[in-house]
């Protein structure tokens, strides 16, 4: 299991005003595949990427993220599995404007002190892969949404990340970006690579080979199923 | 409106304590400055009226000459002047005790055996102070002291008094003590009374006096009295009402006085900007807010409204701050201004300032109309907001933004090129509206430089500090509005201290560059200070003789320094032996700079008829030149002398003229000396006979002082300095700015940037990379500023010395490049900015992660 989550509650706030936004979540996610976490607005969904990213603790049990404790991890030890273990994919892209494609897929790589022509040429063969080859040099108010959540994917990707957690990916994005979008991140599960995605869309889930179904803070399904190409399910869709 | 106030205003100043903290700061340091400037103003102009009027107390008129006086013979040809009902002569001496640290006081010669009308003291009855005034006359060490003076002293009736004099320090005896008031409280009330003949024995100034004091007969028109004594006089000296003495008086302190007002100034605008600021990021940030208030209703006005009754509320608060800091500021600037103004204008003790109902009055109308101003000018933005968009749009930015820059940028060489087409009058006013030109030129430039300072250092940030450094300054460029504004407030700041940095060095150069070409003599010889200025005591021409017989002394000049009224200024007039002078200036190599006349001096061009070198500022009040005659008022009456050459000369602010000790001597008949120039033999010990002159004219006390030419060359490098003292306040200002503004603008671009922050972070950026950027984007915003400050103060200080200090003072400086003060200025605001981006920088460091992400 490149994740597991074992008894994980996590609560905001004290006496009268406390929110029970997690109660007793237990799963595993295995590397390699897509899991995909879905569930009305408000069930949970977002605080468990976050506890999965690393970008929060939990109040009770465990999260275990490529062998690594999160309660046992300080601010700055949570910051290098982040760097090194784990790549984000945001709803609204979250480049920074200032720099340009390339820039931008390097960012994570220069935050951790890491530069050169060889992963500036990493960046470039992650761009051209989704894509892009003809938009290295282009900022992100030359880009469209679906070319820049492209960046972002490569972006996630540049570290080599074993596990790439995408928040809504497809939330800002047309039906059919959408759907290229979601071939690329389907596309990144490998051997070595594991990705999990928040999305309130049902039609995600169906590219997923596990789907963890949250209901107010609890786990209410925690599913495998045979994942379909993402071309079929919108194709479907577009029909349907 | 009352309700938008209590249910959003005040809860929005409550829970943005910094940004109200910052705003109401920005009000508080206005109105401290303005009543703290205004109160020293008035307490100096207070001094100078008080010691007027205490002293020329009852008098209608009075009549004074030079500071070498009028003789006193005139006393009795006045008082039998039809229409006169009461005349009496006053010598008027400011001395020092001997004892280190002494302190000054004045000293008046009165006439007990004259007309006793004008005594500063009863005469008669239970206050009467000298009992027998016969045998006060009769006794030349007999005193009488000042209440205050006797506390400040410790003195008491029958106590021993020294005092340095004419001939070295005298020891007085207290015979009396004066009540404070009158005569006896001016000065401070650091008052002594002496006999008027002792007195002018003592300070070896013959039969002169000062002034006479004149009371007009009941019924008597003061005008025909004052045309009937002016023609008695016949220009042997000047008639005056007190009131017009007293605008004189203070008249000589407007440079100063002007000095304090702009640095009251520019606080109250310093503290405009900041609120300006301020309120600038919050209608920016409350874009969404004011969209909900105007879809439940609100008007535009209303919207407008409640944004400056908000900076009504700080303004009500900052007032409340500022209004007592300014009376300790008060204080404090006063006495550092005092020092300068006692040694080197008008001796004064000015009393305690007091920020005074109307001071307060307006200094708080000052600081809540700048308020009112500054809140109203971004509360109008909120009349362009539009509901609809308002509520679809969630992103907050603070970022204003600007004009194309071809239309800046022309605009800003338009207002450069034409700065010295406004100047061409070389008036004050032209000289500050070129100044203005320029500023506003150099402000249009500033996005510019922003942007080509970011383009030029960007590589050597990102080398440097890595991705933070790249980052920090891709965002200065990214918020140029917010950027621009900060660089541009603290760029004025910046420019205003390279121009007074630049006056103040420029000074001083040209200062030491004139002690070298027109002081030639080994040592310089004078009592009371090293320098002759308000502090420096007279002495007797005996002390000349005294110094010739010293072995090594090859020959002694003597010089006498006193004031004159020429083309309305209050010039000094030097009377020296020139024929020596010159023949020692030419064996030494030395030589005054000239800017008209001959460029080598006869050796008795001087003495051969009456005439005079005067200095350039001299030349440029008068417009005379080399070869014009000027008509002095002499105590022989008005005397013509023929301009000989115009040289450079920084004796006074008020111009100056040399002649011979020939003339001074024929015209004046004035006895005290000011200085001795002393040329030592050829291979005589120079410190050897400086120690022998030290000894030798030290032996009756009077507080010698022998300065070698080095060290009277760091004497005036001491006064030089002194005099823009005051100019350190606009650094102190800048670095308020520097602090204020930035940690404003910096927490703006922290909160327009949280969901950014939020991501770096969650792709791996650690808190102190985030911390780095911050600081090193709050720096760079202080380093742009001081490069923007340093280049427009350039063209601002060649303004401020060619035109606005030309048209005041008359001298033609050199621009000197101030190093020191680029370095220093420059390296207070880039460390100022810097340490301010600390504390939003920390903020953006310690967010919580995921809600940075999830921010709206």
């Amino acid at each position: 299991m490149i994740i597991e989550l074992k008894d994980v509650h996590r609560t905001y706030g004290q006496g009268a005003s406390r929110v029970l936004a997690l109660r007793g979540i237990s799963a595993g996610i295995e590397a390699g595949s897509m899991t995909a976490i879905v569930g009305p607005s408000g069930s949970g969904k977002s605080t468990l990427l976050n506890l999965l990213g690393a970008l929060d603790q939990p109040s009770q049990g465990q999260v275990i993220v490529a062998g690594q404790n999160l309660s046992d991890l300080d601010d700055n030890a949570r910051t290098r599995l982040r760097r090194e273990k784990i790549g984000f994919v945001f709803q609204f892209f979250n480049l920074l404007p200032t720099l340009n494609a390339t820039e931008n897929v390097l960012l994570p790589a220069k935050l951790a002190g890491r530069g050169g022509k060889e992963l500036e040429k990493r960046a470039e063969e992650l761009l051209t892969r989704v894509g892009l080859g003809h938009r290295l040099r282009h900022r992100p108010d030359q880009l469209s949404g679906g070319e820049m959540q492209r960046v972002a994917i490569s972006r996630a990707l540049i570290m080599d990340p074993p596990v790439l957690l995408a928040d809504e990916p497809t939330g800002n994005l047309d039906s059919n970006t959408g759907r290229e979008v979601m071939s690329l991140l389907r596309g990144a599960v490998d051997s070595k690579r594991t990705v999990i995605l928040v999305t309130h869309d049902p039609r995600m889930a169906q590219i997923a080979d596990q789907v963890l179904t949250i209901r107010d803070g609890a786990l209410a399904g925690n599913e495998r199923v045979q994942p379909r190409s993402a071309d079929e399910v919108f194709a479907q869709s577009s029909h349907g | 409106m009352w309700t938008l106030l209590k249910e959003i205003s005040l809860r929005h100043l409550r829970h943005s304590p910094l940004r109200t903290a910052l705003v109401v700061f920005g009000i508080a340091l206005g109105v401290c400055m303005l009543s703290a400037m205004l109160a020293t103003n008035e307490t100096l102009g207070s001094a100078f009226a008080d010691m007027v009027e205490r002293v020329a107390g009852k008098a209608d008129l009075t009549v004074a000459g030079t500071e070498a006086g009028i003789s006193s013979t005139l006393t009795g040809e006045i008082a039998d002047l039809e229409g006169v009902e009461h005349a009496a002569a006053m010598l008027e001496v400011v001395t020092r005790s001997p004892k280190p640290g002494g302190t000054t006081m004045l000293v008046l010669g009165v006439d007990l055996l004259g007309d006793t009308f004008f005594l500063p003291f009863a005469q008669e009855g239970e206050h009467q102070v000298v009992k027998d005034p016969l045998a006060f006359v009769n006794d030349p060490t007999a005193i009488l002291v000042s209440t205050k003076l006797a506390e400040t002293q410790g003195l008491k009736q029958g106590d021993e008094l020294p005092l340095i004099t004419a001939e070295g320090t005298k020891v007085f005896k207290v015979r009396g003590l004066l009540e404070a008031e009158g005569p006896a409280a001016s000065y401070g009330g650091q008052v002594a009374v002496m006999f008027l003949d002792a007195a002018q024995v003592s300070f070896a100034r013959g039969y002169a006096v000062d002034r006479i004091d004149v009371v007009a007969k009941e019924g008597q028109d003061v005008g025909a009295l004052k045309q009937r004594i002016e023609t008695l006089l016949d220009g042997r000296a000047k008639v005056e009402e007190p009131k017009g003495r007293t605008r004189r008086l203070v008249a000589s302190l407007d440079a100063f006085r002007n000095g304090l007002n702009l640095m009251g100034l520019i606080a109250l605008g310093v503290g405009t900007f900041l609120i300006y600021n301020a309120v600038s990021v919050s209608v920016a940030q409350r874009r969404r807010e004011v969209g909900v208030l105007r879809a439940l209703g609100a008007t535009r006005g209303a919207a407008v409204r409640m944004f400056c009754l908000e900076g009504l509320v700080m303004a009500v608060l900052g007032v409340a701050l500022g209004l007592p800091l300014a009376q300790y500021l008060a204080q404090v600037a006063l006495t550092s201004v005092t020092q300068t103004v006692a040694r080197l204008i008008v001796p004064i003790q000015p009393a305690p300032p007091h920020v005074t109902l109307p001071i307060a009055l307006a200094g708080a109308t000052a600081g809540i109309v700048a308020t009112l101003f500054a809140s109203y000018l971004p509360a109008r933005a909120t009349n362009k907001i539009d509901p609809a968009e308002a509520l679809r749009s969630s992103r907050a930015s603070s970022n204003a933004s600007f004009g194309r820059p071809w239309i800046m940028t022309s605009a800003a060489v338009f207002f450069i090129v034409a700065s010295p087409l406004l100047a061409g009058p070389g008036t004050e006013e032209s000289g500050y509206l070129s100044s203005l030109s320029i500023m506003v030129g150099f402000a249009l430039l500033a996005p510019l430089g922003v942007r080509g300072l970011r383009r030029l250092f960007v590589g050597v940030a990102e080398a440097g500090l890595g991705i933070p450094g790249r980052l920090a300054l891709d965002n200065v460029e990214r918020s140029l509005g917010r950027s621009s504004s900060i660089v541009i407030a603290l760029m004025l700041a910046i420019a205003m201290s390279m121009t007074v940095g630049a006056y103040a060095v420029s000074f001083e150069a040209s200062i030491m560059q004139w002690v070298d070409d027109a002081f030639s003599a080994d040592a310089a010889v004078t009592a009371g200070s090293p320098t002759v200025d308000r502090n420096h005591v007279a002495f007797a021409p005996s002390l000349a003789d005294k110094a010739r017989a010293v072995p090594g002394v090859k020959a002694v000049n003597t010089l006498r320094n006193v004031s004159i009224v020429v083309a309305g200024k209050n010039a000094q007039i030097s009377a020296i032996d020139t024929k020596l002078q010159f023949a020692e200036a030419e064996q030494r190599g030395r030589k005054r700079k000239v800017l008209d006349g001959p460029q080598t001096f006869a050796v008795d061009a001087l003495v051969a008829k009456p005439r005079l070198l005067i200095s350039g500022n001299l030349a440029h009040f008068t417009k005379l030149g080399a070869g014009d005659t000027l008509q002095l008022d002499t105590p022989s009456g008005p005397k013509p002398f023929e301009i000989y050459a115009v040289v450079v000369d920084y004796s006074s602010d008020q111009g100056w003229l040399m002649l011979d000790r020939k003339w001074y001597d024929e015209y004046w008949d004035d006895e005290p000396l000011d200085l001795l120039e002393v040329y030592f033999q050829a291979g005589a010990d120079p410190e050897k006979t400086a120690d022998a002159l030290r000894a030798k004219l030290g032996e009756s006390g009077g507080m010698i002082f022998v300065s070698s030419h080095d060290a009277l060359r760091e004497e005036l490098r001491g006064v030089a300095r002194a005099l823009f003292a005051y100019a350190q306040a606009p650094e102190l200002i800048t670095l308020i700015v520097a602090i204020m503004g930035v940690i404003g603008t910096m927490l703006a671009a922290v909160i327009d940037r949280i969901r950014e922050i939020g991501m770096l972070r969650a792709i791996g950026a650690t808190q102190k990379q985030v911390v780095t950027s911050l600081v090193v984007e709050s720096a760079f915003l202080g380093f742009t500023a001081a490069v923007c400050g340093i280049v427009a103060g350039v063209p601002q200080g060649f303004v401020f010395m060619r035109v606005i200090g030309m048209s005041s003072n008359g001298w033609h400086l050199p621009y000197t490049f101030p190093l020191e003060t680029a370095l220093r200025v420059s390296s207070i605001v880039i460390v100022a900015a810097a340490v301010s981006g600390l504390l939003p920088g920390r903020r953006a460091a310690g967010m919580d992660v995921k809600e940075a992400l999830a921010y709206e």
